[in-house]
């Protein structure tokens, strides 16, 4: 392989980056935009749903129950009501989010260590909304009967402590920002190759550069090396935002993830020259870099878990190398994970990028004929 | 040493349709080689096959002694090659377009930048080293892209259209370079659609339908039979009223063809209607006076009658 052929490519290519910085800039800046949009606005995190209470007890224990309601954070009680009809319909005017009703013998059956049943009703037109009141209301009849006994029988009851594990606040945040990271790397690295060999094409330099005796390797290795740089950037940049907007500590080794962030560019930027290949202008390869990345937002488990797909786009998820570098951003990020433990998406992601990589060129090599 | 291009039979076909068909073809060194034929005949194909970017599907040939399907990578060092529309980079200067390209070809940084300074100030470029090309003239770019294609020194180069697009006078300076490089010995391989172009070219040939109807010397290709059929000759009429002569002459059984030439209609007349029968003719038709002058074929002619007889051999 003749490198001086490359190197000349290379020069060539940062005088384009260097003449024209907007081009640069606008790459760089949508990714960190979205990565801080998305991280904020992208929360599942439920909080102050107004709530509306029916209180027919209104003695100590029922004033109890409906603190230990509010003290959740995920119940603002907004007013009582005096009738289950203006609880209702409350409810329909979209007014409350959630209605209580507590009956009149709460207190006197509590008291006598009977069972009683509190409603909780909750509007379902939101699903993630309602799955998080209704296991938050769960949680909050549990323990004020778990204290009660505890106060009863003295030690020796079952208590079961769940304590959840690398997301302790179980932020959204933490969950959605590194997978964005992988979205927004994808995103700009696809259009950038695909358009920086369309475009030579569509002005004709591309055949020129195709007579000269460098071989399509070296043009190409030429062509692709500054982004592979660009995509290093871009990484550093989004930990930087990870760190100081989010708050989000990597717990792994950031060497290892910055390793195979790049084997995760190159089988993205397997797909670029794939795009440009086929492309036969820059109108076609952003469409077909939009048609890539959309199933790779959907199926690869950024926002919608894997595990509850059915099983067709479960099995697409498996050729997505997105899949694959979600699980070792997670991974690395949140769990602390090591290259032992990320294998099984380490090994996938490597072969994708080497069956991509030699897939376009071996394309880009026919072209002409 | 072997002539520099060689073609024999060759022919390019892209699925059902053949661009070029078994076309033969031979350039001696020095030469200025034109290619002619009208859009989508094959011009374009013949000349990337012959540097190497195509491969033909039939027939063989060589560039400077190298076979064009063996040897491509090798040809490509030792032939330069400028494409129908300005291909070179706009935002990169004429300095770091030259370098740039040099360095591909693999020129050292010293001999990169001496070839620069004797293509600039051969072809005029020095006052515009340091602006972006995308700023120079239609004149000036082809002058750049000639020096870009003549950097690494090749012996063969390859125009596609050099001159579509340009002004008259740019044209005719950049004529006179291709005279004066191919007296050094460059071979020049250039397509053109101006008639004017081509007879300044010392070997053309003329491809139609994919098909080479014509290659040979202009003056020998101007005797051709075909194109001046035996009892006939061509002559030039001017008179008053030059459209309705024109009119009036395609209806005579005697004249084989006519056509308007500024002011004067060309002519191919069988030699039995004589010059005096013409102005007889005329004269009756209410023509008061007209000039006659017996003509050599232009390369129009040529490539018309050529055509037109290669139109009724095939079935």
């Amino acid at each position: 392989m003749r490198l001086r052929g490359c190197l000349a490519i290379l020069y060539k290519e940062i005088i384009h980056m260097v003449r024209d910085p907007a081009t640069m800039l606008f790459a760089m800046l949508p990714p960190i935009v979205q990565v801080i949009a998305f991280g904020f606005a992208i929360s599942t995190d439920v909080r102050n749903l107004p709530t509306i209470v029916h209180d027919q007890d209104v003695r100590r224990m029922s004033r109890e129950l409906i603190d230990s309601f509010e003290n959740t954070g995920v119940f603002r009680i907004e007013r009582h009501v005096h009738s289950h009809e203006e609880l209702m319909r409350l409810l329909v005017e979209g007014k409350a989010a959630v209605g209580i009703e507590i009956p009149p013998d709460y207190s006197s059956r509590r008291q006598k260590g009977e069972g009683v049943s509190i409603g909780v009703f909750i509007d379902g037109s939101n699903n993630t909304i309602a799955l998080q009141a209704m296991s938050t209301a769960n949680g909050v009849g549990f323990q004020s009967v778990k204290s009660q006994e505890a106060r009863k029988r003295g030690p020796g009851a079952i208590d079961v402590r769940p304590r959840v594990l690398f997301n302790p606040d179980l932020l959204s945040a933490n969950f959605f920002v590194p997978g964005i990271i992988g979205v927004a790397i994808q995103l700009s690295l696809t259009m950038l190759v695909a358009f920086a060999i369309v475009r030579e094409r569509e002005i004709g330099t591309l055949e020129q550069l195709m007579v000269s005796p460098a071989t399509r390797l070296a043009l190409l290795l030429g062509k692709v090396a500054p982004y592979v740089i660009f995509a290093f950037m871009e990484m550093g940049i989004l930990m930087v935002v990870m760190r100081f907007v989010f708050g989000i500590r990597m717990q792994g080794d950031p060497w290892l993830l910055f390793f195979l962030s790049g084997i995760f560019a190159l089988a993205v930027i397997g797909i670029g020259l794939l795009i440009s290949a086929l492309a036969k202008n820059q109108v076609q390869a952003t469409q077909m870099a939009i048609a890539t990345l959309l199933p790779s937002i959907f199926f690869s488990g950024f926002i919608y878990p894997r595990e509850t797909m059915p099983l067709f786009f479960f099995t697409l998820s498996y050729l997505l190398p997105l899949t694959y570098f979600l699980d070792i951003l997670r991974g690395i990020i949140l769990r602390g994970a090591e290259l032992g433990h990320l294998l099984r998406s380490v090994v996938p992601l490597s072969v994708m990028a080497a069956g991509l990589l030699s897939v376009s060129i071996l394309k880009f090599r026919k072209r002409l004929d | 040493m072997s002539l520099p291009i060689v073609v024999q039979n060759i022919t390019k076909r892209f699925g059902r349709v053949t661009a070029v068909d078994r076309v033969s073809l031979e350039a001696r060194e020095g030469e200025i080689f034109g290619f002619l034929g009208p859009n989508g005949s094959g011009k374009s194909t013949m000349i990337r096959m012959l540097c190497g970017l195509l491969t033909p599907t039939e027939g063989d040939a060589w560039v400077l002694g190298m076979n064009v399907r063996r040897d491509s990578v090798e040809i490509k060092r030792h032939i330069g090659y400028m494409s129908q529309q300005f291909s070179l980079y706009r935002d990169l200067t004429v300095r770091e377009n030259l370098y740039f390209f040099g360095r591909l070809y693999g020129l050292s940084r010293s001999a990169n930048s001496e070839r620069r300074k004797t293509l600039c100030d051969y072809l005029g470029l020095s006052p515009y080293l340091d602006q972006r090309a995308g700023a120079l003239s239609g004149g000036w770019r082809q002058r750049l892209a000639l020096a870009v294609s003549l950097m690494h020194e090749p012996k063969v180069v390859f125009l596609d259209e050099p001159t579509a697009g340009i002004d008259p006078v740019a044209r005719r300076e950049l004529w006179d370079l291709l005279f004066d490089m191919s007296a050094r010995g460059i071979t020049f391989f250039v397509t053109t659609h101006y008639m004017d172009e081509a007879e300044r070219c010392t070997k053309v040939a003329y491809i139609h339908l994919s098909r080479l109807i014509a290659c040979g010397e202009p003056s020998d290709l101007k005797s051709l039979p075909d194109v001046t059929p035996e009892g006939c000759r061509r002559m030039e009429i001017r008179t008053q009223a030059i459209t309705r002569l024109l009119r009036q002459f395609r209806g005579h059984d005697s004249i084989r063809s006519a056509t308007i030439f500024g002011e004067a209609v060309h002519l191919l007349v069988e030699n039995s209607f004589d010059d005096e029968s013409i102005r007889q003719y005329a004269a009756g038709h209410g023509f008061t006076w007209i000039q006659i002058r017996d003509i050599p074929p232009s390369l129009e002619d040529v490539f018309i009658s050529l055509t037109l007889a290669e139109e009724r051999r095939r079935p």
